[in-house]
């Protein structure tokens, strides 16, 4: 089993907290956008970018490259924030979010900035997308993998599980989806929205191998997604537990948090608690 | 007799052709691989041909994940399941990534004749077009099958294909040659100009002939094959020429290559234009012969048009003749 050193750890838990810092303070500039689910996935993001991806910033499209597909889109605060950090570009580019013609929009578009590997914004649509890169790195012989990030409100839209059958189907061994388990959607809890409970069986009868984790754990992450594949043949999906809203208390487990509009007194006290949080 | 040939399979020889002088090509079936007659791409390229069962809107965008990594898929299936039910995979996934990926409808139109309006696609030139990147090909016979496919695998971007299922016969020479926003004038008119495209440019040419005979011979003709981009070039020429315009299309008279038309001319050179499609209504179930007829796309129904039409505009109006029919 691989293992994070403790000082990468250390150096994991300080980039999550500037990513969640830059998101808080994107927000407040006064555009509004969707925190609880980016706050929720900023560690694993941090994880993948930092320990696992197979990257080079300054030459987005390296033929072999990882893939990452932000199947859920409208966490892309935390996506921005983290590619920043990862010097795919200047982090002061980040304040023309949501601006005329800005390269970051209220959902990724690859066009406008280079990284992106997928337009998305409309669930569901992400897994496909990587399945079909899965596909041709499979055809081509090539090492790299392919990384979804869905939302587990988003696992509801059949595409997810057509999808999911078609990965297991055509052995797309080199795919890992990562379901962002914090159990919220706009409306409320996830299962009295929609229960798609017992989430990780459903996966594996659909013929993906099953972990689950806390999705704040950087231990857990970065041990999760180091040996893929889990099972030669077979997709992987990580259920990674999270909190809506992690690190801002109170936006922390409350679906209100999803989309975010924040006052002047919002924005002081969370920045207050997310310059704390940098400190850690 | 004339050599009549099946759409689908003029589509899938010429990507066999095409791939293989392009390795990236690849080919993909939902559950389609023997009405799309692609066995033979099986057999060449097993490594480029995959099967996807009945999930339409996952294979696009499984399709734009290939496009992205450098594939070039061609994914054929039946028409209002490729273009309806997944048509937002077919905008975001395709459309707004630019992904070279090719989609081809087969069965279109009221090829699916006696299955009804679930399998009918009168709908989808409307949604096709409608889409920002998209090029829309609706080819009327085997060589220009052919010829769009390999325009298709150069163009870089997304291509909509529309086929029927029903036998064509060879209209051009072999070795016409078509391109992406160009149409052909096949002939010229000064009291009327058809315009048409797919199947209906068969029956048209069946109409001119019966027209030839009744003395109407100012008739003219145009193949518009390429719907968008529309060769506005073309439609600008025939407008100065002619005194009145009929679409004929195997399609809803709402948004297809009638609308196309339309929009542009209106916009720059108006004279009177007809449409001649399936009025907006859900079709009838039956024959497909007998569908044509009905809906007066048969030659006996565009030459009976074309007749009315052309008397109308001498008077000086267009008379909406529709109005009274009970589809």
């Amino acid at each position: 089993m691989v293992k994070l050193t403790a000082s990468d750890k250390a150096d994991l838990v300080k980039k999550a907290a500037c990513v969640r810092k830059k998101i808080v303070e994107t927000i407040c500039e006064g555009k509004g956008g969707h925190l609880g689910g980016a706050l929720s996935c900023t560690d694993i993001l941090v994880t993948l970018y930092f320990k696992i991806l197979r990257l080079d910033p300054k030459h987005p499209q390296w033929d072999e490259r990882d893939r990452f597909v932000l199947s859920a889109g409208h966490k892309c605060l935390a996506l921005y924030a983290t590619m920043a950090l990862r010097g795919y570009f200047k982090e002061e580019e980040l304040s023309s979010y949501a601006t005329l013609d800005s390269p970051f929009p209220g959902h990724p578009d690859r066009h406008k900035l280079p990284g992106i590997e997928a337009n998305t914004g409309s669930l569901g649509h992400g897994l496909a997308i990587g399945g079909g890169m899965a596909l041709a790195g499979k055809m081509d012989g090539k090492k790299w993998k392919v990384y979804v990030l869905l939302g587990d409100g988003e696992i509801a839209e059949g595409s997810v599980w057509e999808s999911a059958a078609a990965a297991s189907h055509h052995k797309l061994d080199n795919l890992v989806a990562i379901v962002d388990r914090n159990k919220l959607q706009i409306q409320g809890p996830t299962r009295e929205v929609m229960d798609m409970e017992p989430l990780a069986e459903k996966w594996r009868v659909f013929g993906w191998q099953v972990r689950e984790i806390d999705g704040h754990n950087f231990d857990e992450i970065f041990t999760a997604l180091s040996d893929i594949p889990v099972k030669k043949d077979y997709p992987t999906v990580i259920i990674a537990n999270t909190i809506k809203g992690k690190g801002l208390s109170f936006a922390e487990d409350n679906y209100k948090f999803h989309q975010w509009q924040p006052t002047p007194e919002d924005c002081k006290r969370a920045l207050a608690e997310m310059k704390k949080l940098e400190g850690v | 007799m004339r050599e009549m040939i099946d759409p689908r399979k003029s589509f899938a020889d010429a990507v066999v052709e095409v791939a293989r002088g392009n390795k990236n090509i690849v080919a993909i079936s939902a559950d389609s691989a023997g009405s799309a007659r692609l066995g033979e791409f099986r057999e060449l390229f097993p490594d480029r041909f995959f099967e996807f069962g009945l999930m339409e809107q996952t294979v696009i965008g499984f399709c734009a994940g290939l496009a992205l990594s450098g594939k070039i898929p061609f994914f054929c299936a039946i028409t209002p399941f490729i273009t309806m039910r997944a048509f937002e995979q077919v905008r975001n996934d395709l459309c707004y990534t630019f992904a070279n990926a090719k989609i081809v409808g087969r069965n279109s139109g009221l090829t699916n004749a006696y299955f009804g309006p679930t399998h009918h696609s009168l709908e989808d030139v409307a949604l096709m077009r409608s889409l920002p990147e998209m090029v829309v090909i609706v080819p009327s016979d085997p060589v220009a099958i052919r010829e769009y496919v390999k325009e298709a695998a150069k163009h870089k971007g997304p291509v909509y294909i529309r086929l029927g299922s029903v036998k064509i016969p060879f209209l051009y020479n072999t070795t016409e040659r078509f391109e992406i926003g160009r149409g052909k004038i096949l002939r010229r008119g000064k009291d009327l100009t058809i315009i048409t495209c797919g199947m209906t440019l068969w029956h048209a040419f069946e109409a001119l002939k019966m027209l030839d005979e009744e003395g109407f011979l100012e008739v003219g003709l145009v193949d518009m094959p390429s719907i968008k981009p529309i060769d506005r070039e073309l439609l600008f020429n025939i407008s100065k020429n002619t005194d009145g315009i009929l679409v004929v299309e195997e399609h809803s008279t709402v948004g297809g290559l009638g609308g196309a038309v339309s929009e542009f001319l209106s916009q720059t050179n108006p004279l009177p234009v007809k449409l001649l499609g399936v009025p907006d209504v859900f079709a009838s179930a039956g024959p497909y012969d007998e569908l044509m007829e009905k809906y007066r796309l048969s030659p006996q129904g565009i030459f009976t048009t074309v007749r009315n039409l052309t008397k109308a505009i001498k008077k000086g109006y267009v008379e909406d003749d529709f109005r009274d029919v009970d589809f």
